[in-house]
């Protein structure tokens, strides 16, 4: 169980980060852009905990580590920026 | 994994694109989704993601039992957002919202499609897992063989954390 507990609080945070974003989508957090671009934000941050405790990136290299962040950190970036354009 | 994860890039690319030039369009195809299947989708490959992390616990620690009833419960939450996901595919066709009538549902039904396969697999998979999980002595190989099985299930479940967002979620 303790080997297993910081997932479920992976678990618990995407959780709630669904509920967040469920609220954005349906008109919660102002501007319909600010909202968006949170959703997508938020979405990016969830893949982000599912590759580093889900997929235990934490205990994988480096460079792959890296990898993955960066590839989540550009699609964020990518489709904010074609979003808002 | 790096495969899957590229080839979706360019999907989730290309519908944020064109999405942008029809928003008010896809805003209005967007609203006729079933955003409470949508989010019981994603709080179903949740539920199962994480008894997955605890059957793969499991075999590492030479559970054969409870991994199986594990990998079997996860499957579940697999099957079940299938059979939520064929649901709202024949509502929305019942309501006239087909591939050919809007791009928005074009992209819809081929991007949750192609998720419902590789969802497909990954539960097929767990099943493969659940089969190894029963064997009476675990070897390494099969812990790796079992580790990436888990890998795959989690691909699918981030993969539909993007898909839930741009499809159902986008204003």
């Amino acid at each position: 169980m303790t080997r297993t507990r910081p997932a479920v609080w992976a678990f618990v945070l995407l959780v709630v980060v669904t509920a967040v974003s469920v609220w954005l989508g349906q008109g919660g957090g102002g501007s319909r852009r600010a909202a968006t671009v949170g959703i997508v934000v938020a979405a990016f941050a969830k893949v982000l905990v599912v590759g580093e405790s889900f997929m235990e990136l934490h205990l994988a290299p480096l460079w792959l580590r890296v990898g993955f962040a960066t590839w989540a950190v550009g699609m964020a970036t990518t489709l904010v920026a074609l979003y808002l354009s | 994994v790096a495969g899957d994860l590229f080839v979706f890039s360019v999907f989730f690319t290309v519908f944020v694109h064109e999405r942008g030039r029809d928003p008010a369009g896809y805003g209005a195809a967007r609203d006729h989704l079933n955003l409470g299947i949508g989010t019981f989708d994603t709080l179903a490959l949740l539920i199962g993601s994480i008894l997955v992390v605890f059957g793969v616990d499991a075999v590492r620690r030479g559970l054969a039992g409870p991994a199986g009833r594990l990998f079997a419960a996860a499957m579940s939450y697999g099957l079940l957002f299938a059979a939520a996901k064929v649901t709202e595919w024949v509502l929305l066709a019942r309501n006239g919202h087909t591939p050919r009538t809007q791009d928005f549902y074009m992209y819809y039904f081929v991007l949750t499609g192609i998720h419902l396969a590789h969802l497909t697999v990954a539960t097929g998979m767990l099943a493969l897992a659940r089969r190894i999980a029963a064997r009476r002595v675990i070897a390494a190989r099969d812990v790796q063989v079992i580790e990436s099985i888990g890998i795959f299930w989690h691909l699918v479940d981030l993969l539909w954390m993007v898909l839930f967002a741009l499809l159902y979620l986008m204003r």
